[in-house]
Parts: structure tokens; sequence; C-alpha cells
């Protein structure tokens, strides 16, 4: 039975290239099939760990691995349920990109079981442009799409480089994999491909426009499994190599604690609603990178606890947004508003995401930024620990933006009075995060069963935790479950107390507030939707770093080449007689140098 | 641990002694600052009074349920992290649950605080309230900066997180954390100066000068339960500060006389200053802090003493 799992991924591909044929209206049923049985085969399988090799010239100089460890598995549950919660979303939208998710999940799905490095490219190329396909012909942001495949390509280049140099003086397979110098030259290569996978600066300039180009349920799609394609690869690179040859670590987390701050500080300017998220993705996973550099058991296990989290988050917040988006058809924060008496269920579901992501208390967002600070502080690294910090308050800015401008305020363009609740799809797929959200509160400690055996996988010491209530570290320890309890009973004791209080509650009209002796009416332009947190700017530091962009950097290089190239069309004008007295100059030297002058 | 009577005696009871301490300590701060004014000021008890008052009036003007639950979350997070701070050093009596905390999850707790503020106002609509309350979170970057880096550095040079463990090393060496480390007591007190809400850092509600602020939209009864968990909360934050730096507290007398020193230190600087905007807040306190802060973990490494 475990090798039908070992095959699923050419399984998705297949599948994927079939529902090309299917008509529309079955497509999206044929995948909600798919997906809910690949759960059923994994629960059903008892043994695992499998590994089978193909020969593919026949005489034993290249093999084709698919194998299955512990790291394999928790990444591919990752994938797995992200395609479950689209799938279900899916079932409510309007796009038909079931071939074009299937294949790109699968060629994911290849790239994590691969056991060598030819599979790992071959699914990692097919991933890619898979994913590149629904983004063409939206018409929002044409350049979205040409941009993605032009930066998908750079990256995939970089692990190409990298891969070459690893498998010169070694096999490709990672079980027989020999550590050399050139292998040793191809980790900055290959760090620079899954570093642009998973968007750390400055190679992130691609993700907002991607982002918000794509459907909105694929964008889901392309932060909860896709981003972490890079993450594996990190997580590849710990196994493969001895961590004392991964130097390179340090700096990449410095790089993730800038891609934190900058992100953030980012975030907070955006005014169409995906495009925050992307700058969200970003912030997030330059935490989950800054973690994993560190190079400890520690920072890896608080960075895979963080990967696991922030799937579950940017899913929920991007699925139930998508329902917002397809039930009101506006898309950014100054054309919504004041949505919460319509929408209930939506506003507890980004409330519950936006307390999870912005790291409070008693959700388990925070028991991974505190193993993620524990990491940083039992490794000495008070500098990069107070950039981290930096980001993460400057996050509750953005995380009050994105539910004021949706749900609170005043109703702008969209009259509430005709919009409903967001369709039951997307209610369905936002159900598993927020479980998962409210039980990792509870229970913080209960990943740690699914990451220690990576960390073991990895070479790293184990992080046991003794019981699932209390994330231990070096450095102390969280209990989730008294600090939510006692958050749950304070509230309410306090709301039972408040309520006793015998004055009686007026509802006031919603144009019926203190406004400084007027009156406001209609007219006035009463939601803070567009300029909220606008006015960081103003602060010197931070207006001076929002005002340089990776774009303009960019753009700046390549008036640079320009200016370079235009030197050199001193000499070589487009002019034909340039060309030929050179021919003629050149055939001269050439006559004095061979025949010496003689005729 | 704790057993169960004592735990609930002690959940009980922590909130209203630190809301009967907290209200005589701004019924001096109101006195006080009359008397710089050149007036009399109303009586010390004169915070209950009002507290009462605001319980009692008849009316309460509401948008709505979210508006409702909003001061409720405010005071379910103010008294949540008060549970987890320590009143005493050597006893049972009055810990809380601080030895389920630790504390980064202190200071996590008391953004929860805001973050109810915020939902509620956004729901009442009011953009002068919200303005108020983005000015919150815009200052809060400035303060949390000062804060974690003493509070980083404490935690590397006494090697854990737990805030009892940082009491008992205290006590058991015999020395203050403002003695011992005293360039990181002196990064910590900017944020301190703002978190009590003490000019120069307390544009975010101006008092009596700025017309829009967190609580724009509040009255009666909300306005009441604000400033209860306001009082409470502000007892928390003097009784963390006590605990980091001070060594805690063996008994009443010395809580009072340690948190009382610290809350005179703070109103006589917010009596003195005016205040910043909140940019030239979140700029100082991005500077000076950091510079410290940079000199302070120079200072570590190269293992030279004072920091």
């Amino acid at each position: 039975m475990s090798n039908i799992i070992l095959f699923l991924p050419i399984i998705l591909i297949l599948s994927g290239v079939l529902a090309i044929i299917i008509p529309k209206r079955i497509r999206k049923i044929y995948l909600l099939i798919i997906v809910v049985t690949i759960p059923l085969l994994l629960i059903k399988s008892n043994n695992i760990l499998d590994r089978v090799v193909y020969d593919w010239f026949g005489d034993g100089s290249y093999n084709l691995v698919l194998e299955i460890n512990y790291t394999k598995l928790l990444f591919f549950i990752l994938l797995l349920v992200s395609i479950i919660i689209y799938s279900f979303a899916n079932l409510s939208s309007n796009e038909t990109e079931e071939p074009m998710l299937l294949i790109s999940g699968g060629g994911m799905a290849l790239a994590i079981f691969a056991g060598d490095f030819i599979t790992f490219f071959i699914g990692w190329e097919i991933m890619s442009w898979s994913s590149y396909i629904p983004l063409i012909n939206r018409n929002k942001d044409v350049k979205a799409a040409r941009r993605y495949l032009v930066y998908g390509l750079f990256g995939a280049a970089m692990i190409l480089t990298g891969i070459l140099l690893a498998g010169l003086e070694s096999s490709f397979e990672f079980t027989e994999f020999v550590v050399s110098k050139s292998s040793y030259f191809a980790i900055p290569f290959l760090i620079t491909g899954f570093l642009l996978k998973s968007g750390i600066m400055p190679l992130h300039h691609w993700i907002p426009s991607v982002y918000n180009e794509a459907s909105d349920t694929l964008s889901s799609f392309f932060s909860g499994a896709l981003s972490k394609a890079g993450i594996y690869g990190f997580m590849l690179l710990f196994i493969l190599y001895p961590h004392n040859l991964l130097g390179i670590n340090t700096y990449i987390s410095w790089l993730g604690a800038f891609t934190a701050l900058f992100a953030t500080f980012r975030a907070i300017m955006q005014v169409e609603i995906k495009k925050l998220l992307a700058w969200s993705s970003i912030a997030q996973l330059g935490y989950i990178v800054a973690s994993l550099g560190l190079g400890t058991a520690e920072g890896v296990g608080a960075g895979l606890y963080h990967t696991v989290l922030h799937t579950t988050i940017k899913l929920l917040l991007f699925i139930v947004i998508a329902g917002v988006i397809n039930r009101t058809g506006k898309t950014r924060f100054d054309e919504l508003g004041g949505l919460i008496k319509q929408m209930p269920f939506s506003f507890i579901a980004v409330l519950i995401g936006i307390i999870a992501l912005a790291g409070m208390p008693p959700l388990g967002g925070f028991a991974s930024k505190w193993a993620i600070y524990s990491a940083l502080l039992s490794s000495g690294k008070v500098f990069e620990l107070i950039v981290i910090i930096a980001a993460s308050t400057a996050a509750f800015l953005y995380n009050f933006k994105l539910i004021y401008g949706i749900f609170l305020g005043h109703p702008t363009q969209c009259i509430p009075e005709n919009t409903k609740e967001i369709k039951w799809g997307y209610i369905l797929g936002s159900i598993i995060p927020l479980i998962i959200l409210i039980f990792t509160g509870l229970f913080p400690s209960y990943v740690y069963k699914f990451i220690n055996p990576v960390l073991n996988e990895s070479g790293f010491n184990q992080l046991l935790q003794n019981n699932y209530k209390i994330l231990s570290s070096s450095m102390g320890e969280y209990n989730g479950f008294v600090v939510m309890t006692t958050f749950g009973i304070t509230f309410a004791v306090i709301l039972l107390l408040f309520s006793l209080i015998k004055s009686k509650s007026r509802n006031a009209h919603r144009l019926d507030i203190a406004y400084a002796g007027e009156i406001p009416n209609e007219s006035y332009p009463l939601h803070f939707g567009y300029g909220l947190g606008r006015e960081i700017r103003r602060i010197p530091f931070i207006g001076f770093w929002l005002s340089k962009s990776t774009g303009k950097f960019y753009a700046y290089i390549h008036s640079l080449m320009v200016q370079i190239s235009s030197v050199v069309r001193v000499i070589f004008t487009g002019d034909i007689t340039t060309f030929l007295y050179i021919l003629i100059i050149g055939l001269a030297v050439f006559w004095v140098f061979v025949s010496g002058g003689s005729v | 641990m704790i057993d169960t009577v004592q735990l609930f005696l002690n959940v009980i009871l922590a909130p209203i002694v630190a809301f009967i301490i907290a209200g005589f300590y701004y019924g001096f701060y109101r006195r006080f600052t009359a008397r710089i004014h050149r007036r009399w000021g109303p009586p010390i008890y004169q915070n209950f009074v009002d507290n009462i008052k605001l319980y009692s009036k008849e009316e309460a003007v509401s948008h709505g349920l979210m508006f409702h639950l909003g001061p409720v979350i405010m005071a379910a997070g103010s008294v949540t992290s008060l549970l987890f701070i320590p009143f005493f050093n050597n006893s049972v009596w009055f810990s809380g649950l601080s030895s389920y905390g630790n504390l980064i999850l202190i200071t996590y707790l008391m953004v929860v605080g805001p973050l109810g503020n915020a939902l509620a106002i956004g729901v009442s609509g009011n953009p002068f309230g919200l303005m108020g309350v983005v000015r919150g979170l815009t200052r809060l970057i400035g303060l949390e900066i000062g804060m974690y880096i003493s509070i980083a550095l404490l935690m590397i040079v006494s090697g854990t997180t737990s805030l009892t463990e940082l009491i008992s090393i205290q006590v058991n060496s015999g020395t203050w954390n403002m003695v011992s480390h005293p360039l990181i007591f002196i990064i910590s007190l900017f944020s301190f100066v703002g978190f009590m809400g003490a000019s120069p850092f307390d544009v975010v509600g101006a008092p009596t000068e700025v017309y829009s602020g967190p609580v724009a939209e509040y009255g009666s009864k909300y306005l009441g339960i604000l400033m209860s968990q306001r009082l409470m909360f502000s007892f928390a934050k003097l009784l963390l500060w006590v605990n980091l730096f001070m060594g805690g507290a063996a008994n009443i007398v010395e809580l009072l006389l340690k948190t009382f020193s610290l809350f005179l230190f703070e109103i006589v600087i917010g009596s003195v200053y005016p205040r910043f905007k909140v940019e030239q807040a979140v700029d100082f306190l991005w500077k000076i802090p950091a510079i410290l802060g940079l000199l302070a973990g120079v200072l570590y490494y190269l293992n030279i003493g004072g920091v």
C-alpha cells in the first residue's frame, strides 16, 4: 500500500493532465474526489517509509529515486492540506484552474519525494511552469506573469547550476551523496534558488504582483504550498551537508530578519487586500528563514513550527478574503468597509487569523513566535532578535488594517444591505485551519511530535516535549492550555459582571458618532481604508527605507548596463561602414601576423 | 504547584488590590498635577468616585455587539497580564499564575488590550478614535524596541525567560538588577515612561488637548470599565518593572514603596516635558535606546562590566 503513496506525485500529474479534457462542470467534483482520497490512503498505509529506484539508462549510471522519510512526509502533508482546502473553496468559485493546480501540486510532490537531484529538478520545473499558466490572460496586470517567468527561470538556473556542481564529483542520489569541493561551491547557488522561491529580499520582487494577479483561491496555494518548496530545499541542505559547512546560514539568517522588517513596513502601505497578504507572506517567510539560519536544533525546530502555522494561517486568510472578493467584487480597502453585520463568520475567521498572524496569545501563533525568540536568545543573537521584534510589533498595524478595512468602519462602495455571507465552499475551506489554530493554542507542543523525527533526520538533537500543553525550550516554558483557559475564564467573568451593570445600552445610528460638534452625513468620507498606517512614512527611518524599492534597484542596475553597453557602442556602432573598416584592419593585422608581411 | 483554593483567592484578589492601589496612586497624580498648576486638586479618592459615577449612569450609547465586547476584551487582556506577574517575590500569596508564564508572554498579553480597543473603535466607525488607535499602534512600534532591547539583554544575561527565575536570581544574589545592570535599566526607562502614558510619549490619548484619541466614542459604563482596566493595567506595568529591576517586593510595605517611587519618577517626567508627535516619538525611541542597546551589547560581548 505504501507504494501507492510513493507514486502519488505521478498520479497527481496524470490526473491533472486528464482534467484538461474533462468537461468543466465535473472538474470541481473530480478534484474534490481525488484530493479527499489521498488522506485516506495515507491513513490506511501502515509502513510509510519506503523507496523506489528506477534505472534511467539501464546501466546503473543514473538512478531516479523516489523515497519517503519524515521530512518529506511533513512537507507533503502541508501541500496536501493546501490542495484540500483549495478544492473546498473551489466548489464555490468560478475559476477553472483545476488541471494546472493538480499538475503543480504533483510537481511539488515530485520535488519533495525525490531521492536524487534529477527527479528534484524535474519536479521543481513542473511545479514552476504549471503555476505560471493560470497567471496568463487574466488582464489585471499583464506584467505579473512575465515577471514570475523571468524570476522563476533565474531561480531554476541557479538550482540547476548548483545541482550540476554538486554532481560533478559525486552521485546525484541523496543516499550516496559525497561532499567534495565542487559540491561545497554548489551551496550558494542552491540557496539562491531556494531563497527566490521563498521570497526573501532581494529576490522577493515577483511575489506581490503574482499573488495579486492569480485568482483568489490560487493565491492561497501559492502562499501555503509553493513558498514552502524553498523551505524544503533548506531542510534538504541540512540533511545532505555536514552542518559545519553551512556557515553561510548566519548571513541568510540576517537576510531573513531584514526581510521580515522591511516587508512588514511595505505591507502596512498596501491598499490592495491581496498585496497586503502577499507582503505579509514575505515577512513571515523572513521569520522562518531567520530561524532556520541559526543552524541549531531549537532554531530549525522553531522554523518548522512556524512553517506549519504560517501555512495554516495564510490558507485561512486567503480563502476567506477570496470569499469576500467573490461576494462583493471589490479588492481594495477603500472600496469595502462596514461588512461586519452581513459577514459575521468571515469576521470571526479573519479575527482568529490575524490574532494568530500577529503572534498574540492565546492562539497558536504565539507558540511559534515564542519558539523563534527562544531559539534566537539561546544562540545569543540579540541584535537579530531586536530586528525581528520590530517587525513583529509593526505587524500589528497591517493586521489591524486587514480587519478594519473590510469589516469595520463605514461602508463605501459596497452596499451592506445587498451583501450576504461568503459562499459555503469558502466557509467549509476555512474550518480546518480554524480548528488547527485553536488546537495549537491549547496544546502548543503537539506539533513537535511531527517535527522531532524531521530534526532527527537532519542531524539535530530532538526537542523532546513532556507534555502537549507545555512548550518547553532551553529558555523556559510556555503553558498554552493555562493561558487560553485563563483568558477565556477571565473574559467570561468580566462579561458576566459587566452585563450585571444596570445601565442600558442604546444602539446609535452608524453616523451618530462623536464628531467634534458636527453631525456627519452620508457624503462625509468616514472610512479610513486607504490611508490607515500610511503615515508611518513620516517616521524618518521608516520613510527613508520605504522610499527605496527593489524594483527601482533592478531598474538602476538595468540603466547601469545600458550605460556600459553604450560605451561599447563607441567601437561597435550599428553602422556597416565601421564593420568594414574593422574587417579590413583586422585582415591586415592577421596577414601581418601570419605571413610576416610577405606577400 | 499551588493548591486550588489559594490559586482561586490569588486570582480574585489580585485585580481588586491592583485597582485599589492604582486608584490611590492616580488620585495622588491628579492632586500633584493640580498643585503644579497652582490649584487644589480633587481628593485622593476621587478616582473611585468617578468610576462609580460612570457605572451608575442610566444609559450608554453603543454601536453593536463588537462595541460592547471591545472594552471587555481590553479588560480581559489587562487582567490576564496582571495575573501572570507576581506581587511578592517570596510567597505564594498573590503570585497568580506566574509559575505558568514567562516574560515574553506577559509583554505580548499587554498588546491584547489595544487590540480590543481597536476593534471596538473600528466598529463604531469614529474616524477620530481610529486615528487615535493607529497613533497608539505606531507608538507601540517605538516603545517595544526599547523594552525588548532591555528585556532581551536581561534574558541573555540571566539565561532564562521566566519572570519568577529572574526575581529569584535578584533575591539570591542580594543585588537588584537596577544596580547590577544599570545600562539595561536606563534603556528600559524610556519605554517605561511611554507605556505609562506620560509625556513626552503621550500623544496617543493627549488628554485635554487633542480631540481624537482611542476613547473618543466611549461613554458611561464603557468608559467606566476602560477606567478600571487602565488602573489595573498601570499597576501591572509598575509591578513588572519593580519585579524586573528592583528585586520584587518581600512584603506590602516594600511593594508600595517601590511601586510608588517608580510612579513618582514617571509622573515627574510627565509633568515637565511637552509631548512629541508620533513620528518624532518613534524616531527618538528608535535612535536613543538602540544606540544605548548597541553599546550595551558591545560591552556585554567584550565582557566589560556595567551592562
